[in-house]
């Protein structure tokens, strides 16, 4: 695939780990912020929103949207889940963010690290499923009538399993394709148009740490809700 | 007529799917020489057309699907503007599923380049 040379490399730690070493940016940075918010929050009520045009005002409007798309899906499940949800969406949102500050890479190019997000939604999910319903949830996999079992469980496995595949391949794609189709622009011409692409990319990245989060909610609410 | 063409035409070129096993008949170097005698380097030359055509179908077909989410999310905010927020995001997530498929194509083509 492409390869797009970072500050990781320069600073000496092997392309390999550099995903892992911008990962590692993303963390220091979310407790940076996570940091900031309780610093603005020590003299707090807790009633009345904080007035005026700040990061703080910014984030708290964001998740409010953010809970209130949650709630639209989930309804009345949503306090269990929402941390865990945006949660995720703050994490991919940080670290395709951090793409697009030139000669830093997103963590997310790599499909390791979007793997072992998928995969921690699947089992998730999974855990939520039997412990909301016991093994009864095991029995969705055979489908409505029971002589169509032994077709309908490789069916549902596989799509299943597709669910692991299908969330991580989009989020690398789109951020490597993203991250390669900039590189090769600004090579071609370093100042102006690159600027839509950055744009773009700006759009791109929000828009798949968006994608994953509703996916999983989705998810999380078809292993709650499986009374047809 | 024109069923006659079609029909002409793709007997035509399935024949010559099959004219370098015709013609290798008496010695075996037909399998070197690749389709219709074009060369060492046609193992190359197909995997990047196939990487070229695997993008372009794929942004074809993602372009029409996204189309027609995009004009079926116009025309329900035209029916009900009060509606727009709701449809506005239903249209962005619709948007991304939908280009995920084109993604997956843009990886396999990727990949067919790494592999020219």
């Amino acid at each position: 695939m492409i390869h797009n040379p970072s500050l990781f490399e320069l600073a000496g730690i092997p392309l390999p780990f550099a995903p892992l070493a911008a990962t590692g940016l993303v963390l220091i940075l979310a407790a940076l912020l996570a940091l900031l918010v309780r610093l603005a929050y020590r003299r707090h009520d807790g009633v009345l929103p904080r007035g005026g045009l700040s990061l703080i005002a910014a984030l708290e409007y964001l998740l409010e949207s953010l809970s209130g798309f949650i709630h639209s899906i989930l309804g009345k499940h949503t306090a269990d889940f929402e941390r865990f949800l945006i949660g995720i969406f703050f994490f991919i949102l940080l670290s395709n963010l951090l793409g697009l500050i030139p000669g830093l890479l997103a963590p997310t190019t790599d499909f390791a690290i979007n793997l072992a997000m998928a995969v921690t939604v699947f089992i998730y999910y999974h855990y939520v499923g039997i412990r909301h319903h016991g093994l009864h949830y095991l029995k969705v996999f055979l489908g409505p009538v029971w002589w169509l079992a032994f077709l309908m469980l490789p069916i549902e496995v596989v799509s299943h399993f597709a669910r692991i595949l299908s969330l991580s391949m989009r989020l690398t794609g789109n951020m490597t394709g993203e991250h390669a189709v900039m590189g090769m622009f600004a090579a071609m011409l370093p100042i102006g148009p690159t600027a839509i692409f950055l744009f773009l990319g700006l759009l791109t990245a929000v828009l798949q740490a968006f994608v994953f989060m509703t996916l999983s909610t989705i998810y999380i609410l078809l292993s709650i809700e499986i009374e047809h | 007529m024109k069923k006659l063409m079609v029909l002409l035409s793709g007997a035509f070129w399935t024949a010559a799917l099959f004219a370098a096993d015709v013609m290798a008949v008496g010695n075996d170097s037909g399998i070197d020489e690749g389709l219709i005698g074009l060369g060492e380097g046609i193992d190359k030359g197909m995997i990047a057309l196939s990487a070229g055509i695997a993008i372009g179908l794929a942004a074809f077909g993602g372009a029409l699907g996204q189309g027609r989410a995009a004009a079926a999310a116009m025309e329900g905010t035209a029916r009900n503007p009060e509606a727009n927020k709701r449809i506005f995001v239903l249209l962005i997530l619709a948007l991304a599923l939908i280009e995920s498929l084109v993604i997956y194509a843009l990886i396999v083509s990727f990949s067919l380049i790494g592999k020219v």
